[in-house]
């Protein structure tokens, strides 16, 4: 019932609003379908990028495919909150550690997530930046791979969306626009920190594909 | 469906027929060819030629049946364009509110061309949207940079929505379909003409710093064979031979020039192609380029002379 109402909405209704918006492009999205567990590793600058992907993602396995978004932002009302999970099938987390959070609970709920088998799309820059700049990456995702080193993780470079509809904006303007995939990698590093900077690394390669 | 067919008369089969056995004569040529050389890299000229058969039955249904099928189809292109040139050109992020004005302005350019008022369509871009676009950018208020926006964001509606929102003017004249076939078909043929001699005899460059493929020899056997198809294809329009000679030259020459406009354009930018939208070909307005130029001057050449 669920993967259905969300292929609905993204195969159907989503496109027929992103493809004027942004007429977007995907490259090298066979890249799915490769493996059956995946975290996609993305630049933000835009919430067009969540549609965007989530309209790519293999429909079968739709409903597994979480994207992992600011509880503080999208959770700050009931209503806010429950759109986002029912219409994006997002995982909230809390970005800050306040005095009802422990201080691991953003980790908590997204391994809770990965052990459930479920995929998810995250931004690791944390939040949006301007159009087509990137942001230094947050190490928080390098702690969760070294701790699960078999999950794959996807490099993916959007670009122009930022353009569209950047923060702070209401009002879309129409721009070409390009997803690309790379290929399947796995954690590599010593420290949270050298994985972090391989994949900011591996994303900016993307750019010139 | 009877309905349907009253649209087609003899002359439109005709031309529909020209069509077909030109893309079949190229598809056919490509494959005899693929066959003898298969060391010949014909590839790129193979996915050309299927995107040319797409691109010519989208048009052909987008014209033969219904005028306001054919108004929505020129609104969407110019859409697109608009769309593609924004992407590649590098403006601010407070011209957006100009830009978004562009997009307004389609479905209102297209609006007059639909109902004929000729005036209203010549001047909406040039008059009245060449006063309010550098006055959005006024009301936001960011004048770093400012001059470069008032200057790129009109020019750029000129060559996606007037250049071409003549093909719908066209379209709103007595026999305009029979125009519309003519027009576009000689321009797109002017651009595969200017291709072959060059790739046949082409030594001397034209405008090496510009595009650097481009000949003379393509630029004269290119403009001599269109003027020809021009005059062949002269049942399609109400001129008389001397006017069509002289109607095709120009539209040919005026072909040429959008071409090398958009090159030029691109090669500040450093880009190859405008998008990838058709295979082969590049993006939209590597298509379109010389049909944008060459749309307004055939129109007013036409109109000049069958008034």
């Amino acid at each position: 019932m669920r993967q259905l109402f969300l292929n609905i909405i993204y195969k159907g209704f989503v496109p027929f609003v992103l493809k004027p918006l942004t007429g977007v492009k995907y490259k090298h999205s066979e890249v799915l379908t490769e493996a059956k567990q995946f975290i996609i590793i993305a630049n933000h600058n835009s919430h067009i990028d969540t549609l965007a992907l989530m309209s790519v993602m293999p429909g079968h396995k739709i409903k597994e495919i979480k994207p992992v978004a600011a509880g503080d932002y999208f959770g700050a009302n009931k209503w806010t909150s429950l759109i986002t999970k029912m219409f994006v099938n997002a995982l909230l987390i809390p970005r800050c550690c306040s005095a009802k959070n422990k201080k691991n609970e953003p980790f908590r709920i997204m391994i809770k997530a990965l052990k459930r088998g479920q995929s998810l799309i995250i931004y690791p820059e944390g939040s949006r930046g301007k159009a087509n700049e990137m942001q230094e990456f947050k190490n928080g995702i390098g702690h969760i791979l070294l701790k699960y080193p078999h999950i794959a993780y996807i490099p993916t470079y959007i670009e122009n969306t930022g353009k569209v509809l950047p923060k702070d904006a209401f009002i879309p303007v129409p721009f070409n626009c390009r997803v690309v995939f790379g290929e399947l990698h796995y954690c590599k590093g010593q420290n949270a920190k050298e994985v972090v900077t391989n994949m900011y690394n591996e994303v900016c390669e993307l750019k010139a594909a | 469906m009877k309905k349907l067919c009253d649209h087609i008369d003899s002359t439109m089969l005709l031309f529909i027929g020209i069509v077909f056995s030109v893309l079949t004569f190229a598809s056919l040529l490509f494959f005899i060819l693929g066959k003898l050389k298969p060391e010949a890299k014909l590839t790129e000229l193979k996915m050309r030629c299927k995107s040319w058969w797409i691109m010519a039955l989208v048009f052909l249904i987008a014209t033969v049946f219904s005028a306001k099928i054919s108004y929505i189809a020129f609104a969407l292109l110019s859409f697109v364009a608009l769309r593609e040139l924004f992407t590649i050109l590098k403006l601010r992020q407070e011209d957006r509110s100009a830009m978004l004005l562009c997009y307004i302005a389609i479905p209102v350019q297209y609006f007059f061309t639909y109902q004929g008022y000729m005036i209203a369509s010549l001047v909406f871009i040039p008059v009245f949207m060449f006063v309010l676009l550098p006055f959005r950018l006024v009301l936001v208020g960011q004048t770093q940079g400012i001059i470069q926006s008032m200057a790129v964001i009109p020019a750029t509606l000129m060559i996606a929505l007037f250049g071409l929102s003549h093909l719908g003017l066209l379209l709103s004249i007595p026999g305009g379909r029979g125009l519309l076939f003519f027009l576009v078909f000689i321009t797109e043929m002017n651009d595969v003409f200017q291709f072959v001699w060059g790739k046949l005899l082409g030594k001397h460059k034209i405008l090496p710093k510009v595009s650097p493929n481009k000949t003379w020899e393509g630029y004269i056997g290119g403009i001599l064979t269109t003027t020809a198809l021009g005059l062949a294809l002269n049942f399609l329009t109400p001129c008389s031979t001397t006017q069509i000679l002289f109607i095709s030259f120009v539209t040919a020459n005026a072909g040429f020039i959008g071409d090398v406009i958009i090159s030029s354009v691109k090669r500040d930018l450093h880009l190859k192609d405008t998008s990838t939208a058709i295979p082969g070909h590049g993006g939209v307005l590597d298509r379109i380029d010389s049909l944008v130029v060459a749309a307004p001057v055939f129109f007013h050449l036409v109109y000049f002379f069958t008034k």
